[in-house]
C-alpha cells in the first residue's frame, strides 16, 4: 500500500513491545508528516545507542562507558552492593533516594523450569566481585516472586562462605495502605518478618 | 468449555505481552491446562500476586482452544511461601509434573498428594522420604509403578539378604551382582528411610525410573540444586 521505504519503517517500528500494525503505521505517518526533526533525532540517537551502549563491566547495567557512572562514583559507598534483576530496578531504587551503595544487575532471575541457570545471570561475575573487592554487605533486592526468592537464596548460599553479610530487603504492608485491602500472602509475610520496637 | 471454581495449583507461569500472564495450571478434574490471565500484571486490579506456584487456588476459565482464558481466581486456604531449600524442592516437583503429566489428563489422587507434600514442605521436615514417596506415587499413577517387595521374575517376595537389579520396565530381579540389597528394598516398601544407605538406594532407583520416562534432557532444577550444594 505504501512505498517500500515507508513499509519498511512500519514493520521496523513493530519490534517495540505493544506496537501492532496499526500503531506502527500511525507512528510512521506521524514521524514523516509532522515531526521530521524529531524523526531525525530519533534515528541518530538510535544509531549511536545501538553502536555504543553496552554493559558496565562491573555491574552489568546499560552504559556507553566501560564502567558506569554509579560504579565509578567515588562518593558512593563501595562496601555496600545491592543485587537487582533489571536496570529498571536501579532506577526505582535511585528515585527512592535512600540507598547510597553500588549495584549489580543480574538481567533476569533463576528459573529452573525455563532453563535459566546461575551462569545466565552472571553469578560467577558477582562472586568474583565479592572475592576481590572490599564488600561488607550484600543486599539482595530481587523481586518478591517465587523465582526472585529462589535467586536470592541461591546467591545467599554462594556468598555466605565468602564472609560477607547477606541481607534481603523487607517485604510487607505498603506505606499508606490499609490492612483490610492487602492480600493474605503479603500480610503473612509482614507478620512473619515483624520486628520489635 | 467452561470450568467453574476448580481447585488448582500453578506449575509455571510466564509473562505475556505488556500486562498479561500465561500460566500452566494443574487441576484435579481437567488435568493440566494453559490459561491466559489478561491484565494480571496491571498495577490496579491485577492478580499477579495470586498467580504464583505452590499456592492452593480456585479458578474459573473458559475457551474452546487449548489456551483457556482465566475468568476468576481466588485463594483456597492459606497462601504458601516455601523457604530456601524447600523452594528448590518445589521447583523440582513442578518440573517433574510439567515434564511427565500429559495435557488434560486428570489425576485426582496425585493432585491431593501434591497438595499434601506442598503443605509439608512448609514445615521443617525430612525432605528425602517425602520426595521419594511422592515419586513412587507419581510413577504408579502414570502406570510405571515399582514393586519393592516382589521379585519381578519369580513373583516371589524379595529376600533381605539377596541382591537385586532394576529393570525399569518390569521391576526388581534377583541377580548375583545386582547393586541393590533386598533389605533396602524392603525398607523402602515399608517406607522406612531411617538408614542413610536406604535413602541412597531410594534416590538412585527413583532417578533411574524417572530418567526412563524423562528421556535424555536433564531436569534443570536438580542440576541447579546440585550446583548450589557442591
Amino acid at each position: 500500500m505504501f512505498s517500500p521505504l515507508v513499509d519498511e519503517l512500519i514493520s521496523a517500528l513493530r519490534v517495540l513491545p505493544g506496537v501492532g500494525p496499526k500503531s506502527a503505521q500511525r507512528m510512521a505517518l506521524h514521524l514523516l508528516e509532522r515531526e521530521r526533526p524529531g524523526a531525525e533525532r530519533l534515528a541518530k540517537s538510535l544509531e549511536v545507542c545501538v553502536e555504543r551502549v553496552g554493559r558496565c563491566q562491573r555491574c552489568r547495567t546499560l552504559t556507553e562507558e566501560p564502567i558506569c557512572g554509579t560504579c565509578s562514583n567515588i562518593r558512593r559507598d563501595g562496601s555496600l552492593l545491592c543485587v537487582v534483576e533489571t536496570p529498571a530496578d536501579i532506577l526505582a531504587i535511585e528515585q527512592a533516594g535512600y540507598y547510597q551503595g553500588k549495584y549489580f544487575v543480574l538481567l533476569g532471575h533463576l528459573s529452573p523450569i525455563d532453563g535459566i541457570g546461575p551462569s545466565d545471570i552472571g553469578i560467577d561475575q558477582l562472586v568474583t566481585i565479592l572475592q576481590g573487592d572490599d564488600i561488607k554487605e550484600l543486599i539482595l533486592a530481587t523481586n518478591p516472586t517465587v523465582e526472585g526468592e529462589a535467586t536470592a537464596h541461591y546467591i545467599g548460599e554462594r556468598a555466605k562462605p565468602l564472609g560477607v553479610i547477606v541481607s534481603r530487603i523487607a517485604h510487607g504492608v505498603p506505606l499508606g495502605g490499609e490492612l483490610e485491602y492487602i492480600d493474605g500472602g503479603t500480610l503473612a509475610h509482614a507478620f512473619s518478618s515483624r520486628r520489635t520496637l | 468449555m467452561r470450568i467453574e471454581l476448580q481447585p488448582a495449583y500453578i506449575l509455571h507461569s510466564r509473562n505475556y505481552r505488556d500486562t498479561s500472564v500465561i500460566a500452566d495450571l494443574w487441576t484435579p478434574e481437567y488435568g493440566r491446562l494453559s490459561v491466559l490471565a489478561k491484565g494480571a500484571r496491571r498495577r490496579k486490579g491485577g492478580n499477579k500476586h495470586l498467580l504464583v506456584p505452590f499456592t492452593p487456588l480456585l479458578i474459573s476459565c473458559r475457551g474452546r482452544s487449548e489456551l483457556k482464558t482465566l475468568t476468576h481466581i481466588e485463594l483456597a486456604g492459606r497462601s504458601v511461601s516455601l523457604q530456601q531449600t524447600m523452594l528448590f524442592s518445589g521447583f523440582y516437583l513442578n518440573e517433574l509434573l510439567l515434564r511427565l503429566l500429559p495435557i488434560a489428563d486428570p489425576h485426582t489422587l496425585l493432585f491431593s498428594r501434591y497438595g499434601q507434600i506442598i503443605e509439608s514442605l512448609q514445615q521443617d521436615i525430612e525432605l528425602e522420604p517425602c520426595l521419594r514417596q511422592f515419586e513412587w506415587f507419581l510413577l504408579q499413577q502414570l502406570g510405571y509403578g515399582l514393586s519393592f517387595s516382589v521379585d519381578a521374575d519369580l513373583q516371589q517376595p524379595v529376600i533381605a539378604s539377596y541382591y537385586y537389579q532394576l529393570d525399569v520396565s518390569r521391576g526388581f530381579v534377583a541377580c548375583g551382582d545386582g547393586c541393590y540389597q533386598g533389605t533396602h528394598l524392603l525398607a523402602i516398601a515399608a517406607a522406612d528411610y531411617s538408614l542413610a544407605t536406604t535413602r541412597q538406594v531410594a534416590k538412585q532407583v527413583a532417578r533411574r525410573a524417572l530418567q526412563a520416562l524423562l528421556g535424555s534432557k536433564p531436569l534443570n532444577s536438580r542440576e541447579m540444586y546440585r550446583q548450589m550444594h557442591v
